[in-house]
Formats: structure tokens, C-alpha cells, sequence
């Protein structure tokens, strides 16, 4: 027979356990949301890494986070000055992968340069030329609105100029 | 007898049989290669990993004649691909259209006008910083990596073919960075070029069947540009300057 005692004693330890289960467990649901997404109180905002959307990078993480400045940087002295365009390091190919799934772009608050660059503050200027968005996403985002705010006649267009050329003989108006 | 003359060694033995066999693989082979060949000097493409070399030279050969007065097409489809509108007062201007008139006997021609990728660049020889560089196949380019927007170059081209970019931009068309602070011109479409393709402005005249810009390689004696040059009388621009220019007019 379990005297009513023993019984109290048992369910008050059954109590604090589960208690102490529930506190562990809001503690560690609290502790990877802050490591997920928002600020520690104080500190900068962690990278976000969001999933690429090709399947593997052409260099390894940690390769990648020490030497994508070196690499995009040989690759821009060939493409720009010799014309070699293979995709390996291109930034194009970068932003083919990193763009954010929401926002189409690598740049913005959790876009996947910019978020890395503002934790290691790090300025960050290839987007000042560079487009930000994969190649077909901004052909397609950026066709209709330059269409519609294309005059019929650009006014930079219809300038004539007279120029006098030996050859003809003409003369300057 | 019959059947002893098939079994001379004359006509079957492995040596022959060998000689045959490499002949038709051979044959075979030309065949298999003959298309590829045709279709890369069409396209005159590079591999992606290969650098552009000075054996080609890229020119163009604008025809005044079928060039028509205020036919705009060029210039907006260098506006299309190249990402400026002619919107803002600001605008870049890579090609613009001329008309020239000789006033004592009336006769007038347009043209397109845009950088004329000279083979001794003016722009190159006064860049400060090395920015303004000739490809090795003659395309005039700016390296906006290195350009510090002092403009010196604009002050030196003969054609006045340089924009600055005094403002901002956003949703540049990926193929072309573009942005404030440096100077540009004519990239003569390099993008595509690299791609087996040709500039805009030469695909938006063909298509709206003017046939006023020939694109091609100078240095190629069998190119349609080459023939031209060679048997029709061209015009350099501003010929006295001795920069031999890569685009060249016809009938002006």
C-alpha cells in the first residue's frame, strides 16, 4: 500500500522535473532564435547564411570567406583586360546562387554580401556598378518600367550636330 | 583464277586493308569537324577561357547612304541594352546621330557617330591612371576599377564620343556595369563580341533592314567588312589625325 506521504513526494519531484525540462527548453528556444535572426542586446547583427540555390559552392566555406576578395579581383583583371569570361569566379555567378529568395538580391539587410559585409564592416562597393540581381530576374523586373518611362523621342537623341568635314568641303553653319 | 587474283596480297593485304580504314576515318573525321569549323568562323566565338588576341581587330563600316535622317534605331538599342534612356539631362550618350550638309551644294548624309576605337587612342595616351586601356583586339575600354572620373580623356577624344556619369545608378543591366564617378564610351558591345555575337546598334539596323552598320574583323582578309574596306572608298574621320580608326563610313 503507497501511503498518501510517499505518493506527495513522488509527484512533487515529477513536478520539478518537468519544470525544469520546460525552463531548459524555453532557454535553448530563446538562446537559437537570438542566434538565428536578431541582435544579442548591444552586439551587431550576426551574417545571415541562407541556403544558395545552387548545389555546391566552386571553392570550400572556409576558402571562401578568406580569398572571394582575391579571387573576384584576378577574375575582374582578366575579364576586364583580356576578355576571358569563364564563369568560375565571376560575380555574376555569385549573385546567380547567394541572391536572397525574397528579394532577388545579394544586397539589403539579410541579402548574403551585404549581411556578412556589415558584420565584418567591411565596405562593400562592387554594387555601386554591378547589378545586385541575378541576370533573367532583372531583365524582366527592369524591361517594363524602363519602357514605360521611355519617351517616344529621347531628347538626347535628336540633337543634330553640324560638323564640317574636309573631305566634302562643307563649311560650319 | 578469279579467286586467286581477289587473293593476291595486292588487294588484301592488312597494309591496304589499314590504308583504307585510316582513309575513311579521316574522311569521317572532316566531316565531323567541317561544321564545327564553319560555324565557329560564323560566330567568330572565342572559348570563354581564351584572351582576345590582335590577330582579329574589330572594326565597323557605317553606309550613309542607307543610313536614314532621323532614323533613330541604333541609338536607342544601344540605350536598351547598355541600361541609359536619354531620360535625364544626365544621361551617358555612347552613340549619336550626325547630320552633315554641304551647304554650297546642298547634299546631306546622317551618320552615327560613337567612339571610333582608333588604334592609337588619344584617350589611352592622356589617361593618368591606366584606365583607358586598347584591347588586343582594338577595343577602346575604360576600366572603371581604376578610372578616377578626372575626365581628361573626354578633353582628348577627337570625336567627343566620352559621358561622364554624374548620378547614381540602379538596375544596371549585369553584362554592363555602369556607375557614378567614372567616364565611359562605345564598349563596341564587348559582352556579346565575347559571346560570338555583335554590337546592338549593327543588330537593331539589320533588323529594321537598313543594312547601314557592317560589323566584322579588319584583319580578316575574307571578311565582308574587309572586302568593303578593300575595294569601296572609305572614310576615316578626322583622317589627319593618323589614330586609324576602327569605324570607318562609306559615302560621305
Amino acid at each position: 500500500m503507497v501511503s498518501l506521504a510517499k505518493l506527495r513526494v513522488v509527484l512533487n519531484w515529477q513536478r520539478g522535473g518537468l519544470l525544469a525540462a520546460l525552463l531548459a527548453l524555453g532557454a535553448f528556444a530563446t538562446a537559437s532564435v537570438n542566434a538565428h535572426e536578431s541582435t544579442p542586446a548591444g552586439r551587431v547583427a550576426l551574417p545571415v547564411h541562407a541556403e544558395a540555390s545552387g548545389d555546391k559552392c566552386v571553392r570550400d566555406t572556409s576558402y571562401m570567406k578568406r580569398h572571394h576578395m582575391d579571387e573576384l579581383k584576378h577574375h575582374r583583371k582578366e575579364t576586364m583586360r583580356k576578355g576571358i569570361r569563364t564563369t568560375e569566379f565571376s560575380l555574376q555567378g555569385c549573385i546567380n546562387c547567394h541572391a536572397d529568395k525574397k528579394t532577388n538580391s545579394v544586397l539589403g539587410k539579410e541579402g548574403f554580401c551585404q549581411s556578412c559585409h556589415s558584420y565584418a564592416a567591411v565596405k562593400l562597393d562592387c554594387f555601386e556598378c554591378h547589378a545586385s540581381k541575378p541576370k533573367a530576374a532583372t531583365a524582366l523586373s527592369s524591361m517594363p518600367a524602363s519602357s514605360a518611362d521611355t519617351p517616344a523621342i529621347m531628347p538626347q537623341q535628336v540633337q543634330a550636330e553640324s560638323v564640317d568635314l574636309n573631305s566634302t568641303g562643307g563649311v560650319r553653319k | 583464277m578469279s579467286n586467286s587474283m581477289d587473293k593476291t596480297p595486292e588487294n588484301n593485304s592488312p597494309d591496304k586493308k589499314r590504308r583504307q580504314f585510316i582513309g575513311y576515318s579521316a574522311a569521317m573525321a572532316g566531316l565531323a569537324i567541317a561544321p564545327g569549323v564553319t560555324l565557329f568562323d560564323l560566330a567568330h566565338g572565342r572559348a570563354p577561357e581564351e584572351a582576345a588576341s590582335s590577330k582579329v581587330r574589330w572594326g565597323m563600316l557605317i553606309d550613309s547612304g542607307k543610313c536614314a535622317s532621323g532614323c533613330n534605331d541604333c541609338v536607342s538599342a544601344c540605350g536598351t541594352e547598355n541600361g541609359f534612356s536619354g531620360s535625364r539631362e544626365t544621361d551617358s550618350q555612347w552613340i549619336r546621330k550626325v547630320e552633315i550638309k554641304d551647304l554650297r551644294i546642298g547634299q546631306s548624309h546622317s551618320l552615327p557617330m560613337m567612339c571610333q576605337h582608333c588604334e592609337h587612342p588619344p584617350c589611352v595616351d592622356v589617361c593618368p591612371t591606366g584606365a583607358s586601356f586598347k584591347r588586343a583586339d582594338g577595343i577602346v575600354l575604360v576600366d572603371r576599377h581604376i578610372c578616377i572620373g578626372c575626365r581628361y580623356c573626354m578633353m582628348a577624344c577627337p570625336y567627343k564620343a566620352r559621358s561622364f556619369v554624374h548620378e547614381e545608378l540602379h538596375d544596371q543591366n549585369p553584362d554592363v556595369p555602369r556607375g557614378k564617378g567614372c567616364v565611359e564610351s562605345c564598349t563596341l558591345c564587348v559582352h556579346r563580341i565575347d559571346r560570338g555575337g555583335q554590337p546592338a546598334c549593327a543588330d537593331a539596323c539589320t533588323a529594321a533592314g537598313h543594312n547601314a552598320i557592317l560589323f566584322g574583323d579588319l584583319n580578316d582578309p575574307n571578311s565582308e567588312i574587309s572586302k568593303r574596306v578593300a575595294t569601296l572608298a572609305t572614310t576615316q574621320v578626322r583622317a589627319d589625325l593618323g589614330l586609324n580608326v576602327g569605324v570607318r563610313y562609306q559615302g560621305i
